[in-house]
């Protein structure tokens, strides 16, 4: 890139500090010369390393590149100091020639002796000794730093300070009354209080989790192709709440890399590896299902390269790594970890995509507790209520049992005989799976086997929990029917999920005639066949379906009173599974297709009955049970004869009720429940080979060598026993002797605090990568990070409490002109906020602002028509949500990749495809307009009108004094008050005149307005408290 | 420290330093806007251009979903013959094809079923039934017919066309260009964007194809729309009329002056003078998007949708208007070019939509004098198959996406008028000779302007990154004046 080399030159012959190999040599030899004489075997040209110290000393034949203390010796410095086009170095082609200033150093450093280091990153860190001073190291090591004319700025003012710290730790303000308790504690430990009272705040976690989620390229949309919805959010609270219990970073990164492989791991840890399902899929018509798949694990090896390594690895996908020691087998070691996982190439663009595991939210799960509570309570009320209803005497009987009478039921799971007459409850009579409806049960007198029910209105009775069947089951389903007249259609019993595609079964009532479905997704998948001949109204009938598992249209029979009837074809191939997490239903499906008519006795077999067994089906078994000698009944006609008993008692019936109803809820609430992406690998004897892509194309795999996991050679070795998968490059990164991830992790926290790394390049720490501004306190910060036990609370602790954090950030002309960019630290860095504050800003300070800490992303107002501009065929559409869900904190916003929230990048929010660990602050005249105009802050200025009008007293200069205090922390100057009270001067006479236009500005936002305001007042207030909101200062963390 | 980063720095440094005495009024906060119309240099990367540009703009006409090269640019009469045979296995020689096609059993080649014509002075074959008024422009505009790309789906294929690269994360063109050259305008954003739809809107656009990449946002493409808001949250609420706009941005520069007083930080000169361009903004926008002055002959030129705002034919006659107020890179997106089947009607719906309103934009800009300095691009991210995807009938088709050959055809702005380059075997499947990858095409862009790829490029995650990528590319010079 071309640059004024001014900026380069400040970096060390501005200073006039002496030659240091890595800062200084290495990054010109790393840009200038490894490109051909590096690590990249492939494309090396003379066979001459320069990244080496053996071969950038190797004597050749008498040829030396670099000659310690010998500049005539050195052939390097002869090629690189050439004015020959042929003969210099780098070639003029390759576009990069060495400065002067370049040379200079590059001679100095020959002449001076040629001091050689490893690369920097490359050796792990040890705890430097601390400058001798009181002060802290952090403070001594940037104090250190200074001796260039540059002093330490003062301390910033209270006010400045809490405000800044109050962003830093939590993306909000500080309430006018944090900030008074502040300048009024003057003990010493006023600050450190401060600081302990953010850091232990919900607040705190949803900060830190802006800065992961930007890594983790967290999303709530696939990206790719159709871009459609995902539910990954439950990863995402699961990083606000690691955040806030201060989970250990080693622990933290662990879970989130490999957490499934753990030992018996939580769901918790599960939920965690959601951090590498965050990558963009796709299911595009056309697109090769293995070409995706090597993506993302591509996107894998990048993602948490950068994150955690520091290293740009990608580089060596087709090649070795051109600057670092990567080489390109090495990348695909390192890829070898990420190419095991489960997931497929052709993922779902409408939800999760498998592997995926089910998520219970702490609101849900306190609701089981709840109902588990419950039910654990009636089932033994149940318990009692059922032996007193049966310590009553039972029918005695006189007949001996049938000879059959065990094997015609033996199959028979659940009977309901419908002679049930008391409140809600159906009892089934074989299986114990009594069904209950919200309306009362109509008995009808008489039904075909003792009595029956009539079903009508939207009568429907659920029962939890009865046997499964699915679409290679065999089973019957029979009932006794009897139709009404003019009502002929519905489902008579169904467990049949409609939202899911009408996944399950029913039997069907079809214009008169009775038929089944099976379904697994209608209609592609499904059977559907149906009587070729009507019931007669108004008589009892029989019908029973019986299935037996093929799937095929012949698999099924229809019989009506006993006999097989021909049936036609709806729907012909089932192939896929028919479970269903819905209830089993009497009247109904789980929505709509309502049955109205009469039912008696309901028999549900687990196998298909054949054509002589079918009559079994018809018969009245309770009848026949209870004519059964009492003593003499086969455990099977007991357990049907009490059903009758217990069908008779109104204590049990209502108590039993309760339970099913209980029952129910829990089935539901469980159904409800949302999935997460997670990290999954093949089982052993499905693992996949992992070979060297050529060229790093998918469909070039060289087989010749097997690829087993592995990291590169240039850094600390696995220990011997690490399990040979992602846990054990998880852990491999937190070893004591890893230089990298310590670093690069005390850096990441560096720069959320100074708005720039100690390296400014956060995501390479390689060759090419910025060096240090100040390289002890990097390997400081990262030795006490990783001896603390990764504590990173401790960590953001000791940085903020850094007399260094604590500056003013006031620029002094002198500081300006010797160090523009202030990475010498002798003031306290000023940066505009990050998007989503800029939003929680506003909403806070206009009291809006919303207390939700997790869950589903929500829609707020955004301008029409941009989802639908973009989505493919035009969807989906965005749709607003309204009420609480407007003024929620931003990081709940839904996150679209291809259509970000719009206010949101122009305030810089990167759209979350790729991983970003630095999000670059521009000022464009976007953010002014989008500043003053979208709803969201006209809405947030309308309300801090509000409060000003109503909390910041009478007159015009205290309201505006209360406003500008409120939003700044401190207490305007005149002129700027005067400057406020201007503008409210104007509006007022403005909106005075003219009330309409007082009304119609007031009307941003669906908010409601306080109508007991004046119109004009309020909205000349409004236009101040927008121009507040629009401040340098109040757009600026200070 | 990262470089990009240092340029930025740079800049409100070398803003401060010129600027070391007080800040006060109107007329000192006029020296921190951007140079007027014309100083390209004001704004541009230091070192840029390297050579002397030929164009200064470029309008760039994006069809997306994949225009049917053989249906529009690339036909030969051999296809007559060939049509309703099977593409032989010698023409496909093994290459992939994407998983909607691969698995039919027979790919029976198609004859377009359109009429066609030598047209202009070279008598290049054009279809003169759905594309009469580019065949009236046949001799301004070049025709490259071996535009090509690796990819074969749409989400890679129309990321590569647009930023150089199938992986996420890139600048655009546009992007680039803005980083590199800045904007000619002090009120209108170096690089505008449009999107228009067809019969259909069919596939997917991503803000990434005019995203700002690891470029700074500020670099990305602005959304034109076609609503009330032709840029977002241009205007002021309703009830606030100028006056108290200007009124409430007077109060705000004057606070946030007397806090640089104390602060003494040029980010906020930096801030009132992007506040400043907003105001600017919200007159100069309405005034580019009110094409009620312009007169009569121009609606007729660019035909008759040119009169409903959000059609492609208006957005050519505001493309222009934004070319005439210094706009550097002004992309019209048009969707629904993805015919997988129904191609005959759906293809002449597009065609109606486009065909006229670019011709007339060619035209209008060589009225003007504009075209000499102003690049006009029209193609798409690949194009389709010579076989038929799906049943072949007597009058209808689809075809897959294809990405060893398509055509785009260019204009005016250091392009040769008039030529057809490259070419393509009977089936038009493979070339037979010249082809020019779509990054040898961004690379001939950018010559144009002025910039030689290779030379124009970003340290990102350590590589020198380019819009031409990491590949060799060259500048297709033979159709360059």
């Amino acid at each position: 890139m071309l640059l004024p080399g001014i900026v380069f030159l400040n970096f060390s012959g501005a200073f006039g500090a002496d030659i240091d190999f890595s800062r200084d040599i290495r990054p010109i030899l790393s840009d200038k010369c490894f490109s051909c004489h590096g690590p990249d075997e492939e494309h090396r040209k003379a066979k001459l390393r320069l990244d080496l110290r053996e071969d950038a000393f190797a004597d050749k034949d008498g040829v030396m590149a670099f000659h310690a203390g010998n500049l005539e010796k050195s052939e390097a410095w002869h090629r690189i100091d050439s004015s020959d086009p042929d003969e210099v170095m780098p070639p003029p082609k390759y576009n990069k020639p060495v400065t002067e200033s370049e040379k200079k150093m590059l001679r100095e450093w020959i002449e001076s002796g040629a001091e050689w280091k490893e690369h920097w990153s490359f050796v792990a860190p040890e705890r430097p000794e601390t400058p001798k001073s009181k002060l802290h190291p952090i403070d001594a090591f940037v104090r250190a730093g200074l001796d260039k004319g540059l002093e330490p700025s003062p301390e910033a003012d209270k006010r400045t300070l809490i405000r800044r710290i109050t962003f830093d730790l939590t993306g909000l303000p500080p309430t006018r009354e944090e900030v008074q308790a502040f300048v009024g504690d003057t003990s010493p430990e006023a600050y450190e209080k401060v600081v302990d009272r953010l850091l232990s705040s919900q607040a705190y976690g949803q900060r830190m989790a802006l800065m992961w989620l930007d890594a983790a390229r967290y999303g709530d949309t696939s990206v790719m192709h159709a871009d459609g919805p995902r539910d990954m959010w439950p990863w995402r609270d699961w990083v606000v709440n690691a955040y806030n219990q201060n989970q250990p970073f080693d622990q933290f990164s662990i879970e989130q890399l490999a957490g499934d492989l753990l030992p018996e791991p939580t769901n918790e840890q599960l939920i965690a590896t959601g951090f590498n399902r965050n990558h963009p899929s796709s299911d595009e018509g056309g697109a090769i299902a293995e070409e995706l798949r090597v993506g993302y694990v591509v996107d894998r090896v990048k993602t948490t390269a950068n994150v955690w390594l520091g290293l740009s690895m990608e580089c060596a996908q087709c090649h070795d790594h051109k600057y670092d020691a990567i080489s390109q087998k090495e990348y695909f070691q390192f890829y070898a970890y990420f190419n095991n996982t489960a997931d497929p190439g052709m993922q779902t663009r409408k939800g999760n995509q498998a592997p995926f595991v089910e998520v219970v939210t702490d609101i849900e799960e306190d609701k089981l507790n709840e109902i588990d509570k419950k039910l654990t309570n009636l089932t033994k009320k149940v318990g009692e209520a059922k032996s007193k209803a049966l310590a009553a005497n039972a029918a005695p009987g006189d007949k001996e049992p049938a000879a059959d009478v065990e094997k015609r039921v033996k199959n028979l799971k659940h009977f309901y005989p419908l002679d049930d007459v008391i409140g809600n409850l159906l009892v089934d009579a074989k299986g114990s799976k009594d069904a209950t409806g919200e309306k009362p049960i109509t008995p009808v007198f008489e039904g075909k086997n003792g009595r029956g029910i009539q079903l009508e209105g939207g009568k429907v009775y659920d029962a939890p929990g009865i046997t499964e069947f699915d679409n290679k089951s065999k089973f019957t389903l029979s009932a006794w029917i009897k139709l009404a007249k003019g009502n002929e259609g519905g489902a008579v019993i169904s467990k049949m999920d409609v939202a899911n595609s009408h996944r399950g079964y029913d039997l069907w009532m079809q214009g008169g005639k009775p038929g089944i479905h099976i379904i697994n997704k209608w209609p592609s998948n499904a059977l559907k066949v149906v009587a070729e001949q009507k019931l007669t109204p108004g008589e009892w009938q029989h019908v029973a379906v019986t299935y037996n598992g093929g799937g095929k249209p012949e698999s099924v029979k229809i019989y009506i009173n006993g006999k097989v009837v021909p049936h036609s074809v709806e729907a012909k191939r089932l192939t896929g599974t028919i479970k269903n997490d819905v209830p089993f239903r009497i009247g109904g499906r789980s929505e709509g297709a309502n049955f109205t008519g009469e039912v008696d006795d309901i028999h549900i077999y687990d196998r298909h009955l054949t054509h002589e067994e079918i009559s079994w089906a018809m018969e009245d078994l309770v009848k026949e049970a209870q004519s059964t000698v009492a003593e003499k009944r086969t455990p099977a006609q007991k357990t049907i004869s009490q059903g009758s008993q217990l069908a008779a008692s109104p204590e049990y019936g209502a108590l039993r009720t309760q339970q099913l109803r209980t029952e129910l809820e829990k089935v539901e609430l469980l159904r409800g429940k949302t999935t997460t992406m997670v990290m999954e690998d093949n089982p052993a004897d499905k693992m996949r080979m992992t070979y060297v892509l050529n060229r790093g194309q998918y469909d070039s795999p060289v087989e010749d060598e097997a690829i087993l996991p592995g990291t590169p050679a240039a850094l600390p070795p696995l220990p011997d026993d690490a399990p040979e998968n992602r846990l054990g490059l998880a852990r491999w990164l937190f070893a004591d002797n890893h230089p990298l991830t310590s670093r690069v992790a005390a850096n990441q926290l560096w720069q959320i605090f100074f708005g720039s790394g100690i390296v400014t390049t956060p995501a390479d720490f390689g060759a090419q990568g910025a060096f240090p501004t100040h390289p002890k306190l990097l390997d400081w910060l990262a030795v006490e990070f990783r001896e603390s036990g990764w504590d990173v609370k401790a960590m953001v602790r000791q940085i903020v409490l850094s007399k260094t954090y604590r500056q003013s950030s006031n620029v002094r002309p002198h500081d300006i002109e010797v160090d523009p960019d202030n990475r010498y630290l002798a003031r306290a860095p000023r940066f505009r906020l990050q998007a989503e504050m800029i939003r929680d800003n506003a909403l806070m300070l206009s009291g809006l602002l919303g207390d939700k800490a997790s869950g589903p992303g929500v829609k707020p107002y955004q301008p029409s028509g941009l989802w639908a501009e973009v989505g493919l065929g035009g969807n989906p559409k965005f749709v607003q949500d309204h009420g609480e869900k407007l003024y929620q904190k931003t990081l709940y916003t839904y996150w679209k990749r291809s259509a970000p929230p719009p206010a949101m990048v122009i305030f810089d929010a990167p759209n979350r495809e790729t991983c970003v660990i630095k999000r670059p602050i521009t000022n464009t005249p976007l953010q002014a307009l989008a500043a003053m105009n979208d709803v969201q802050m006209l809405e947030a200025s309308r309300h801090f009108a509000e409060r000003l009008m109503k909390e910041g007293g009478k007159t015009p200069e205290a309201r505006a004094s209360w406003a500008f205090e409120t939003a700044t922390s401190r207490t305007p100057e005149s002129g700027e008050l005067a400057a406020l009270l201007e503008i409210h001067q104007y509006g007022f006479d403005e909106f005075s005149t003219e009330p309409d236009k007082a009304k119609s500005f007031l009307g941003s936002g669906e908010s409601d307005r306080d109508e007991s305001l004046n119109v004009a007042d309020h909205a000349a207030w409004t236009v101040v408290a927008s121009t507040i909101l629009n401040l340098d200062e109040v757009l600026t963390r200070n | 420290m990262n470089p990009l980063e240092e340029f930025q720095k740079h800049e409100t440094r070398r803003n401060f330093l010129g600027r070391s005495c007080s800040l006060v009024g109107g007329a000192a906060l006029a020296s921190l806007l951007p140079k007027s119309a014309g100083a390209a240099s004001a704004t541009s990367l230091g070192g840029l251009p390297h050579f002397a540009p030929k164009a200064k703009r470029v309008i760039y006409l994006f069809m997306a979903g994949g225009p049917s090269h053989i249906d529009l640019f690339d036909y030969k009469p051999k296809m007559r013959e060939l049509h309703g045979t099977e593409l032989p296995d010698s023409v496909r020689n093994g290459q992939r094809i994407t998983g909607m096609t691969s698995g039919q059993s027979t790919f029976p080649c198609v004859a377009p079923m359109f009429n066609f014509e030598r047209v202009g002075e070279r008598q290049t074959w054009m279809n003169t039934d759905l594309l009469p008024h580019t065949a009236s422009i046949a001799d301004k505009i070049s025709i490259i017919r071996t535009m090509n790309t690796e990819a074969i789906n749409h989400d890679p294929a129309i990321t590569y066309i647009n930023t150089g690269t199938q992986q996420f994360g890139h600048p655009s063109m546009g992007a680039w260009l803005a980083y590199g050259l800045g904007s000619l305008s002090d009120n209108l954003p170096a690089y505008v964007t449009m999107i228009s739809v067809g019969k259909k809107p069919g596939q997917a656009l991503y803000a990434r194809l005019w995203g700002s990449g690891f470029l700074p946002s500020k670099y990305q493409g602005v959304q034109f729309r076609s609503g009330n808001d032709p840029v977002l949250y241009l205007n002021d609420p309703p009830g606030m009329d100028r006056s108290l706009r200007r009124k409430m941005l007077d109060g705000l520069g004057s606070l946030n002056r007397q806090r640089y007083q104390t602060v003494r930080d040029p980010e906020i000169e930096s801030r009132i003078s992007q506040y400043e361009m907003a105001f600017r903004m919200q007159a100069s926008v309405p005034d580019l998007m009110d094409t009620a002055s312009e007169p009569d002959r121009v609606f007729e030129q660019y035909g008759p949708q040119s009169r409903e705002k959000g059609t492609f034919a208006a957005n050519c006659v505001l493309a222009r208007r934004m070319a005439e107020r210094g706009v550097r890179f002004i992309q019209l997106f048009h969707r629904g070019w993805d015919q997988h089947n129904n191609l005959p009607k759906d293809l002449a719906h597009n065609c109606e939509s486009v065909d006229q309103p670019a011709a007339a934009l060619v035209k209008d800009l060589e009225e003007r004098g504009m075209l000499d300095d102003t690049m006009v691009v029209f193609g798409g991210e690949f194009g389709r198959t010579i076989y038929s995807q799906g049943t072949l009938t007597k009058d209808n088709h689809g075809r897959d996406h294809h990405g060893r050959c398509f055509s785009t055809w260019v204009a005016g702005g250091g392009f040769q008028p008039g030529v057809d380059y490259g070419e393509t075997d009977d089936y038009a499947w493979n070339i037979v000779k010249d082809p020019v990858h779509i990054n040898d095409f961004s690379a001939t862009v950018l010559h144009n302007l002025g910039i030689d790829h290779e030379r124009f490029s970003v340290k990102h995650q350590g590589l020198d990154s380019r819009l031409t990528g990491v590949e060799e590319r060259r500048v297709v010079k033979e159709i360059l004046t």
